[in-house]
């Protein structure tokens, strides 16, 4: 049976219920959609380079190494690959080793890299000490940088750029990769332009993908710009519960299997 | 109208100018398009530009009103991967459908740039950011990532194009052996689906060469042995090599052009 690669942020990690709204953390099996979609291809998932807070950098180094895992059947499994939100983004880390593609994953996980989403979250120098390994001087440097130097619509052009030189990249290599919009459109969830205006695309094909947004905009929430309110949002992991995990699997079911 | 050949690059890619004098026809830019039967289009060749805006100006090219799919060539140079843009002084904001607008209204401005004002916020920032944020060999793997990219793009979608690895490679050159002992050449730190432009003679046969020519039939000055920038022919001419040089390399990478 082949396998379904799956790479992105928190939206393409199986459903852990984290216990915020009473009870016990608790993984859900079969609970999210990209377990629902993998299964009606008839592949085996296999949560490779998938984890919450993950920035398109990391994602698209574990695309870039998929093809050197020894389970990697190029022949027989797809590679979904999800990407995530451009302010998102990796600095050289505390441990002194430097960075190694062919690390892949632990190039974060042991400090050579660290994301910018673990500095915005540990902004409190004693707790980034113990977390992340930060340091207030890398913090401050962080700040001073997003102030004076960081310009936004440049990276998020760059990132684009990136991307979709990845994507192609992928398919000359003979990749079966199932590029996926994610969360890249955040910003403009409630806009009228997306990200897809912001970079001239050659690979357009996953902005026609079903947004995640179609299945959270029927939900009341308090704030209608921003659906990271809801309840389901923070309650679950990959931030669907498994009913709108299944609504979501089913509508990305008849895109694909329509194309 | 002849055909051109679109040049972008760093200073390495642009005309040749010696004691504040433009040298028609001395760079190998110009040999090279002359020897392919093309017409030399400086486009985007700037001394000092970063990969970066190299890429923009790539993509920037395809709604350039004369350039024309068909008929023309790209020959895109690539620089060493320690340049970067940050953001400019200007408060308008990067829009990448202005192009080189964007550097010359200073919207974003290259690093180098921000090392010159050390006292100012910018500056100061910037200084922290490479001392404490800036991760070397991660973002040589970015910028390798995104040219490899890049270039597969351009030859899906029609361009002909030529990549050079410029200064890619600088490091690999082992020009200042005390700084870099043990550098890799860019070709193997990187699993590149377009390695051809690693196949190419390099610009370090010009240099070469006029290091040869400067110690056998010049003041005997050996640059190899003696790396001083200062009184190097590197530092003579804009583009970094004379003019016999260039016509040298020029033709060297024309054969090895022809026979791809």
């Amino acid at each position: 049976m082949g396998k379904l690669w799956i790479i992105g942020d928190s939206f393409f990690t199986r459903c852990v219920d984290t216990g915020e709204h009473g009870g016990e953390e608790l993984r859900l099996g079969n609970a999210s959609w990209t377990e629902q979609v993998a299964k009606h291809k008839g592949l085996d998932t296999e949560y490779y380079h998938v984890f919450g807070g993950a920035s398109n950098y990391s994602i698209l180094l574990g695309l870039d190494n998929v093809v050197d895992q020894p389970r990697f059947n190029i022949e027989t499994d797809q590679v979904l690959c999800g990407f995530t939100t451009t302010v998102r983004h990796l600095y050289c880390g505390t441990n002194p080793m430097p960075f190694d593609r062919k690390a892949g994953l632990l190039n974060e996980k042991e400090f050579r890299l660290v994301g910018s989403q673990s500095i915005h979250q540990h902004v409190s120098p004693e707790f980034s000490k113990s977390v992340a390994g930060l340091t207030s001087e890398m913090i401050n440097a962080h700040e001073q940088y997003q102030t004076y130097l960081y310009p936004v619509e440049f990276y998020e052009y760059i990132q684009c750029m990136l991307i979709d030189g990845a994507i192609t990249r992928a398919k000359q290599r003979g990749i079966n990769i199932i590029p996926h919009v994610g969360f890249m459109d955040f910003p403009y969830w409630y806009e009228t332009e997306s990200i897809e205006q912001a970079f001239d695309w050659h690979n357009k094909e996953m902005f026609s993908v079903p947004s995640f947004k179609s299945v959270y905009k029927h939900i009341i929430h308090s704030d209608p710009h921003d659906v990271t309110h809801e309840t389901q949002f923070v309650r679950y992991s990959n931030h669907m519960s498994p009913q709108t995990a299944q609504q979501y699997a089913q509508l990305y079911i008849e895109y694909y299997d329509a194309k | 109208m002849p055909s051109k050949l679109w040049i972008l690059g760093d200073s390495y890619f642009t005309r040749c100018i010696h004691a504040e004098q433009r040298l028609p026809n001395s760079s190998w830019t110009e040999h090279f398009a002359h020897n392919i039967g093309l017409e030399p289009k400086y486009y985007w060749a700037v001394g000092g530009t970063s990969n970066t805006s190299i890429l923009l100006g790539l993509e920037q090219l395809w709604s350039h009103k004369e350039y024309n799919c068909d008929s023309d060539q790209v020959l895109c140079g690539f620089t060493t991967t320690v340049r970067g843009l940050m953001r400019g002084n200007s408060t308008k904001r990067f829009d990448h459908t202005v192009g080189i607008d964007n550097l010359r209204e200073d919207r974003v401005r290259h690093t180098e740039l921000h090392h010159l004002t050390p006292n100012t916020p910018k500056g100061k920032a910037q200084i922290a950011y490479y001392e404490q944020m800036y991760s070397v060999d991660y973002e040589q793997y970015i910028q390798h990532m995104l040219i490899d990219g890049a270039i597969g793009i351009a030859k899906t979608k029609g361009m002909n194009i030529i990549p050079h690895t410029g200064v890619l490679d600088f490091h690999y050159w082992n020009l200042i052996p005390k700084d870099f002992p043990d550098a890799d050449s860019c070709k193997d730190v990187y699993n590149w689906c377009h390695g051809e432009m690693f196949d190419a003679p390099s610009l370090l046969d010009a240099h070469h060469w006029d290091w040869e020519q400067r110690l056998n039939k010049g003041d005997g000055y050996n640059e190899l042995e003696n790396w001083d920038i200062n009184n190097s022919t590197i530092s003579m001419y804009s583009n970094h090599i004379s003019p016999e040089a260039a016509e040298v390399y020029a033709h060297k990478y024309t054969e090895y052009h022809n026979d791809r």
